[in-house]
């Protein structure tokens, strides 16, 4: 599960992802400490919110994006729940949508066949890169105006 | 004959209407309970208009505001009767259909009058033009222009629509604010700055919002986009086509 999570972050401006069950339970992660296990399921909560309210504009939604002045996220489902990619202002969306959905793909072949008798490894925790320390109060952030922009 | 639809449970209300229109020979008036019924009962092209009572306990206005977003009754022209205490400005944020209004009590003579109108009414898509005057294209330019784009929707910084391609726009403009919300309470509690921007996408299609300044030295010219793409869309060079031609 962590190699999956370690190897979206080969991708450009991917700082990290997390996966989750259904139920939101966290399944696995590859991020910075800054982003904890609680602020994880609570954006889990949050996604769930936004796909469910998609609904009715778009009937069964795959990937969610939401972007802010110092990052974006995307969510994409996948049979055994959700998974979360932290990107930076370079990474390059349709890459990563790309990335998210190879592994999608994966994790769900890893839930279908049998776990290896090894003890599950522990969740890696990488320090946070100088983009994404908690902003100073009072000092201008630099943004991209618009969301794709 | 003009068939009326009158959108409520009250049957004194029901009366009073069928005195006003008694002798009309080519009125005739539906006493409908609900959306459901109504849908279920009757097809739009066969109803010349909606009476609907906005009355404290009256049918839940999102179910028919969700109706008039349909392609079949999007044209079908509405008549609200409005309680003393309610403003028709309000009503007219969630139906776009109104015609016309009338304020409780009814008085003699008025309701025929507004019955008139509104089977006479045609209800046209809405599609204002150029609202802001720093974008270099008006919405409809730049909607035909992007290829895939099958809705487009602006609306101003107080959230009032200005520009919708197709009268979806209710539907998209409920769905928004609630995701707005949801994914500035994201951005908090995550610390990840400020909300600017959503994607969704799934197998038909993608839907995106975006905000931004179309003009970067007026403050008040902040727009909020909200375009609706079918499957053969990229959502990505939309976005970036867009921005080009809304920002200045």
């Amino acid at each position: 599960m962590n190699d999956l999570l370690d190897a979206l972050k080969e991708v450009e401006g991917v700082i990290g992802a997390c996966a989750l069950d259904r139920n939101g339970g966290l399944l696995g992660r590859s991020l910075p400490a800054y982003y904890d296990d609680d602020m994880l399921v609570q954006l889990n909560r949050r996604f769930e919110e936004l796909f469910e309210s998609s609904e009715e504009i778009l009937p069964q939604p795959k990937v969610v994006i939401a972007q802010f002045s110092q990052t974006w996220l995307l969510g994409r489902d996948w049979p055994g729940g959700r998974l979360i990619l932290f990107c930076g202002p370079q990474a390059h969306v349709p890459a990563v949508k790309t990335a998210a959905s190879l592994t999608a793909k994966r994790l769900g072949k890893s839930l279908a066949s049998p776990a290896p008798a090894t003890p599950k490894p522990a969740a890696r925790v990488a320090p946070a890169p100088a983009s994404l320390q908690r902003p100073i109060p009072g000092k201008q952030q630099k943004t991209r105006s618009g969301i794709w922009g | 004959m003009r068939r009326i639809a009158l959108l409520s449970s009250s049957a004194l209300l029901a009366d009073a209407v069928r005195q006003e229109i008694a002798g009309q020979a080519d009125l005739e008036l539906l006493l409908i309970e609900s959306v459901a019924t109504l849908v279920a009962q009757e097809q739009a092209s066969q109803i010349a208009g909606i009476i609907y009572d906005a009355a404290p306990g009256a049918q839940p206005q999102n179910e028919l505001a969700q109706l008039l977003t349909s392609e079949s009754w999007a044209r079908t022209p509405v008549m609200v009767l409005i309680p003393p205490t309610q403003a028709a400005g309000e009503l007219k944020k969630v139906f776009p259909n109104i015609v016309t209004e009338l304020s409780k009590p009814l008085k003699s003579g008025d309701l025929l009058q507004a019955l008139d109108q509104l089977s006479q009414s045609t209800v046209e898509l809405p599609s204002k033009t150029t609202p802001s005057p720093s974008m270099k294209s008006s919405p409809q330019e730049i909607t035909q222009s992007l290829p895939g784009v099958t809705d487009a929707f602006m609306w101003s910084v107080s959230g009032q629509v200005e520009y919708a391609s197709s009268a979806r726009a209710t539907q998209f403009n409920t769905t928004m604010g609630f995701a707005l919300q949801v994914a500035n309470r994201m951005g908090k509690e995550a610390e990840l700055g400020d909300f600017t921007g959503l994607q969704i996408q799934s197998d038909e299609g993608s839907a995106v919002f975006f905000s931004a300044l179309t003009d970067k030295k007026d403050q008040s010219q902040f727009r909020t986009f909200g375009l609706l793409m079918d499957g053969t869309a990229d959502p990505e060079t939309v976005m970036e086509s867009l921005q080009a031609k809304v920002i200045s």
